[in-house]
């Protein structure tokens, strides 16, 4: 008799677990499944480069425009930073926003890098790329004159390997930022005649 | 049979371990990708690079004077190309370069080896725009003689005729007279003096 009644206790014992472990797997399922929805509905958001005036479920959301034609000097002789940083005329600096929206305590990480064109001949150590930001209505340095240094890898923000990360920005708040480059020849720099070095600006964010 | 109801549960408690943990590597994996962002830049930031082009360009015969005689700086001014004599020597320096740079030039002048050299205190050189023949600063008040002129920064043989910089690309023309001062006194032998004109250039 006795060990019928422990046997039985054995039994509800066991199936009361069963029935914990199911019950614990139903509860983390619908847990994962509410995070899922909620971040498909961020990510969606968060993706698109559009100018929606309603945000609904959405955090953050960016944007980069290119404000200026880019970049265009021909026949570039070895310049000095003093000289390079001021270069203002036509073709001789390039200008691009960063817009970010954030909301609800939201923190958004972005990043600029410079993507060289694969036929850029001049080499990378005969270039400095200077950069700044506007503040108060004007622009000031954010990034010395510095020859182009690539990455040996992708960033976590994902910048491809072989580009140079410009800048990296923690925000929290919304804003507009922006920004001027200006790219000139290494005044050290002895180039061949006829090469050429193009780089196009990239923007990576993500929430922090 | 206990047993075997005990090896169930425990499968089921392994399993539901192994479930939960792939359920949390997918909520991680969500969370993750909770926003991101990426923007290719469109537009093209080039620099080309090019040369200085820099020329001297010599546009005439050089100066041949002939029975040269102890001259004036007032006729030497305005020596002319006649039929006998070629009194002037025309040429230009240019350049071709973009942004602020600058070059720096600078024109001068190398004695050649003749035979008879005339003291080169008496040889009078004069310099001029080679547009209008106004005289370049350094011989718009006295006319000075090639002694005079200062020691070239590039030739150590060499004296300086005019230093010069372009900012930007351009074209620089000159006009060379060159006339025996007279303050010479001529001798019973034929005399001779010849110089030949280079120019040196580096940016800056």
């Amino acid at each position: 008799m006795m060990k019928n009644d422990e046997l039985k206790d054995e039994e509800t014992i066991d199936e009361n677990t069963s029935k914990k472990i199911l019950l614990s797997i139903i509860l983390i399922t619908i847990l994962v499944i509410s995070v899922i929805s909620l971040s498909f509905a961020t990510f969606q958001k968060g993706n698109f480069n559009d100018n929606s005036n309603s945000i609904s479920t959405g955090n953050i959301s960016m944007n980069y425009t290119e404000d200026t034609n880019g970049i265009s000097i021909t026949n570039a002789m070895p310049t000095s930073d003093e000289v390079g940083k001021s270069l203002k005329g036509v073709g001789e600096y390039f200008d691009f926003t960063i817009n970010s929206t954030i909301v609800n305590n939201a923190k958004l990480t972005y990043q600029i890098a410079a993507v060289k064109d694969a036929k850029s001949t001049v080499p990378d150590s005969d270039i400095k790329i200077y950069l700044e930001q506007q503040k108060s209505g004007t622009y000031e340095s954010v990034m010395d004159p510095t020859p182009f240094t690539p990455i040996s890898e992708t960033s976590d923000m994902g910048a491809p390997k072989g580009s140079m990360i410009l800048r990296t920005v923690n925000k929290n708040s919304s804003g507009s930022d922006n920004y001027r480059l200006r790219m000139w020849i290494n005044e050290k720099a002895s180039p061949s005649q006829g090469l050429t070095y193009t780089v196009k600006v990239n923007v990576y964010g993500k929430a922090s | 049979m206990e047993k075997k109801e005990k090896s169930n549960n425990k499968i089921k408690l392994i399993f539901s371990y192994i479930f939960t943990f792939f359920l949390f590597i997918l909520v991680i994996g969500s969370t993750y990708a909770l926003f991101s962002y990426t923007k290719e830049g469109k537009i093209e930031n080039t620099i080309s690079t090019g040369s200085i082009t820099f020329s001297y360009t010599e546009s005439s015969n050089g100066i041949s004077l002939q029975n040269a005689m102890p001259t004036s700086d007032e006729v030497g001014k305005k020596l002319d190309i006649t039929q006998s004599n070629n009194s002037y020597f025309d040429f230009n320096v240019s350049s071709s370069i973009v942004g602020t740079n600058k070059i720096n030039y600078e024109i001068y002048a190398v004695k050649q080896v003749v035979e008879n050299e005339i003291d080169e205190k008496y040889v009078k050189i004069y310099l001029t725009d080679g547009l209008t023949d106004k005289p370049i600063s350094g011989y718009d008040v006295d006319v000075p003689t090639y002694y005079s002129l200062k020691d070239s920064l590039t030739e150590k043989n060499g004296k300086t005729l005019y230093y010069g910089t372009f900012n930007n690309s351009g074209i620089q023309y000159f006009r060379l007279r060159m006339w025996i001062s007279d303050k010479y006194n001529i001798k019973n032998v034929s005399e001779n003096f010849k110089i030949k004109i280079n120019v040196y250039a580096n940016d800056d």
